[in-house]
């Protein structure tokens, strides 16, 4: 399973060079990725019971919530963590959507990275990403 | 869109209003990724407001989340932003237009009518029916109807 953790660190990285080279909309994905791959990583840590790298990626986030639900961090943080969707939105429409381009910074920081940063800090805090095995 | 999702996400949008009378704030469902956007108009009080996040927060828990709607989110919409606009009497008004269809242009565009041809009418439908089919698209006043204009021609 850690390597679908060096998955995640994987698109980290890129997505930090994609807005490196301006090219916002491959950033979006990838960040989005890094959350997703994380939260595969923990689904398959803590639900024995199912596959969830089988599962489509709204299952996976509506497990992911039933888990944080379950560990009592829900309440507190669910504004943030509901943001997940509005992540996997931007993801769809900058991966597919032929008239969608993000072009700018600026625009990049107001459709994408704000709730990016508010969703990943949050995750940190309650240890559900940045934290392996070890 | 389930009525009963519908009806609740209202009911927030409704309590939020009276708090912030002077937010733009309402709601699209998103085909493609399964979810309900409750959008505002507001950039400083979503990242930079405590008060406005708990108070959200709890009013999002208290009537979707914690009753199983769990594909839901509150968020500052920029896109949707920079379609301001007034409901008055169930119409909506003005408009500014510096999106068009789903894409976000680098600058602000001023799009004139002559690049638009063919892609420019007077709806019959309402406007809510037009934006449920094009939640983005962009509007202008016209006559007291409005104009929608769905793609900018090369």
């Amino acid at each position: 399973m850690e390597i679908l953790l060096r998955k995640a660190k994987n698109n980290l990285e890129v997505a930090e060079l994609a807005v490196k080279y301006q090219y916002y909309d491959v950033a979006v994905s990838r960040y989005y990725y890094y959350l997703y791959l994380n939260i595969v990583y923990l689904l398959n840590k803590r639900c024995l019971s199912h596959i969830p790298n089988r599962l489509g990626h709204s299952e996976s986030i509506s497990n992911f919530i039933q888990i944080c639900k379950k560990e009592g961090s829900y309440q507190q943080y669910s504004r943030s963590i509901q943001k997940l969707w509005k992540l996997k939105t931007s993801r769809i429409k900058s991966e597919y959507n032929p008239d969608y381009l993000i072009s700018t910074e600026d625009n990049f920081r107001l459709m994408f990275q704000n709730d990016y940063n508010d969703v990943v800090n949050t995750l940190k805090k309650l240890n559900f990403i940045g934290v392996s095995d070890g | 869109m389930d009525k009963n999702t519908i009806s609740k996400i209202n009911e927030v949008i409704n309590q939020i209003k009276i708090k912030y009378p002077d937010l733009t704030i309402d709601y699209e469902y998103n085909n493609d990724s399964e979810c309900y956007e409750i959008w505002h108009d507001n950039e400083y009080l979503e990242y930079n407001d405590e008060e406005f996040r708990t108070f959200t927060e709890n009013l999002l828990y208290k009537h979707l989340l914690n009753c199983g709607i769990i594909n839901v989110y509150v968020t500052y919409s920029y896109i949707n932003s920079q379609l301001k606009y007034n409901r008055k009497d169930n119409e909506f008004q003005k408009i500014s237009v510096n999106y068009h269809d789903y894409g976000i242009i680098e600058k602000p565009v001023k799009i004139k009518m002559n690049n638009l041809e063919k892609c420019s009418f007077i709806s019959n439908n309402t406007i809510q029916e037009d934006l449920e089919m094009k939640p983005n698209l962009v509007i202008r006043n016209k006559n007291n109807k409005y104009e929608s204009i769905y793609n900018k021609v090369a």
